[in-house]
């Protein structure tokens, strides 16, 4: 049993196309399968992980997509593509999971307030003059970023806030990765130069 | 995945527009993000949604996902710079697949029709079908009992791992050579109906499918978490130990891989200390 199939490079809508037609003419049903899961995994397992969910869930809502995708591949028509067929199915996949949480959710029992004493406990005690400094200084960082240039404030906000990597801000904001670091440098520069002013500030 | 006015335009539009709905707060219509993705947006349209995605993560994660469905190359490129190192991704990806095609209707798992061996007629002796059945039976009767027993096993695990415990302690574990051992703290145990989680990085976790920890107290003790699979991004290996597994003092480890055929190989020992709270 042949373990990987290269399925990889731009423009493999045709590539895809003859497996389909592989799988639905009935031959190697297996290995035209597995070009469409060797293109659509990453993808697919992705969708569910920007979206919160846990990697072991994430791996569990990619098999159920591509179970989807094969008990559906029979019948598939080239009327729109591929690739925004399989996204309906990890689409779908999601939107039934999220259903079923929701009334698993609705129907769970209700936790008395009381027995919630110790998660409000958390709150009180040390902790607390060290989240009123954070604080400050996260409101601090916040009046410093609004002063930095539009695309420069952006970037850094979905490097800071949405936690996305270069190459994800890049496709986010529609630059080059390098443009996307060295608006980046120049965030972090700027932003430590008044920071440091604030804090000259607050001690004189 | 193209932008508006090529066909399937509309069924992505309605696509785009149940996960922004799914989402809270507002967002631009479908259309101005496909219309995006496509780059068919410019000026003041473009940096008003470049302002919104900035501050909305469901919005961002739709155009995300439009970039990765539809561009094999980006996707490739995300492999390679900051996903998991490509061994590790294949691995993963084979590990996966195996997974699925397990799960696959079974034409597809036996191949095709034309690989299929041509079946031979032999009439058995009338006694045979009874006997077979009496046999199914009685191998049925075992194995639901098994099952049974095992799921029950799973069920009261799982349940004490579900419980809630307000700080899961962790313990990070260094390979140790059969002589020395781990040097540090002791490690308080957790409370009762808690969980302590091990973590343990073999050298070369894609060696192995699949691992086995052992763990032994002093007394010669033996408890097994078995079914392991690293992460693919750290490569790493979890197990939760429950608490009425483990007791005070020095603890042994021993990680087994799992090879193909399910034979156990010793891959590494490690060794740590817990202490009564």
């Amino acid at each position: 049993m042949q373990e990987t199939v290269s399925t990889s490079g731009a423009g493999d809508e045709p590539l895809l196309l003859a497996a389909v037609e592989r799988f639905q003419r009935g031959a190697d049903r297996e290995e035209a399968f597995r070009v469409l899961f060797d293109r659509f995994r990453r993808p697919v397992e992705r969708f569910f992980a920007r979206r919160g969910v846990p990697a072991e869930d994430c791996r569990d809502l990619t098999q159920e997509t591509f179970l989807g995708i094969y008990k559906g591949l029979e019948s598939w028509r080239p009327e729109a593509r591929l690739s925004t067929w399989v996204f309906k199915i990890a689409t779908t996949t999601w939107l039934k999971r999220r259903r079923a949480a929701a009334a698993a959710k609705r129907d769970a029992p209700e936790v008395p307030a009381e027995e919630l004493g110790d998660v409000a406990a958390l709150g009180t005690g040390g902790g607390q003059l060290r989240r009123v400094l954070d604080d400050e200084r996260r409101r601090a960082l916040r009046a410093a970023m609004t002063e930095l240039p539009d695309q420069m404030r952006r970037c850094l906000t979905l490097r800071v806030d949405q936690d996305l990597k270069y190459r994800e801000i890049a496709t986010v904001m529609q630059l080059s990765i390098e443009t996307v670091k060295a608006h980046l440098f120049q965030a972090r520069k700027r932003l430590g130069e008044k920071l440091a002013d604030l804090a000259v500030e607050e001690e004189s | 995945m193209n932008a508006a006015g090529s066909p399937g335009d509309r069924e992505l539009l309605r696509l785009v527009g149940e996960l922004q709905a799914d989402a809270a707060g507002s967002h631009p219509p479908p259309e101005t993000l496909v219309a995006y993705h496509g780059r068919h947006l410019a000026g003041a349209a473009a940096d008003a949604l470049q302002e919104h995605l900035a501050g909305c993560p469901s919005c961002t994660a739709v155009l995300l996902d439009l970039a990765a469905f539809d561009d094999a190359a980006g996707d490739e490129e995300a492999a390679a710079t900051d996903e998991e190192p490509s061994a590790a991704a294949d691995f993963a990806a084979a590990a996966e697949w195996r997974a699925l095609r397990g799960r696959l209707p079974a034409e597809a798992a036996a191949g095709t029709a034309a690989e299929r061996p041509v079946r031979v007629s032999h009439r058995p002796a009338a006694w045979v079908p009874w006997a077979a059945a009496a046999a199914l039976a009685l191998v049925a009767f075992g194995l639901g009992f098994q099952v049974l027993r095992l799921d029950r096993r799973a069920d009261s695990l799982q349940a004490r791992l579900d419980t809630p415990q307000a700080d899961v302690p962790i313990v990070y574990l260094d390979a140790v050579t059969r002589d020395e051992e781990q040097a540090g703290d002791a490690e308080p145990l957790p409370p009762d109906g808690g969980v302590l989680l091990v973590v343990v990085t073999p050298e070369e976790p894609e060696a192995y499918a699949a691992y086995t920890l052992a763990v032994e107290d002093a007394t010669g003790a033996r408890h097994t978490v078995a079914g392991l699979h690293p992460s693919p991004r750290y490569g790493t290996l979890r197990a939760a130990l429950p608490r009425d597994a483990l007791s005070a003092g020095r603890l042994a480890v021993t990680l087994f891989g799992i090879d193909d055929d399910g034979e156990r190989h010793e891959v590494a020992r490690y060794s740590f200390q817990l202490a009564e709270r």
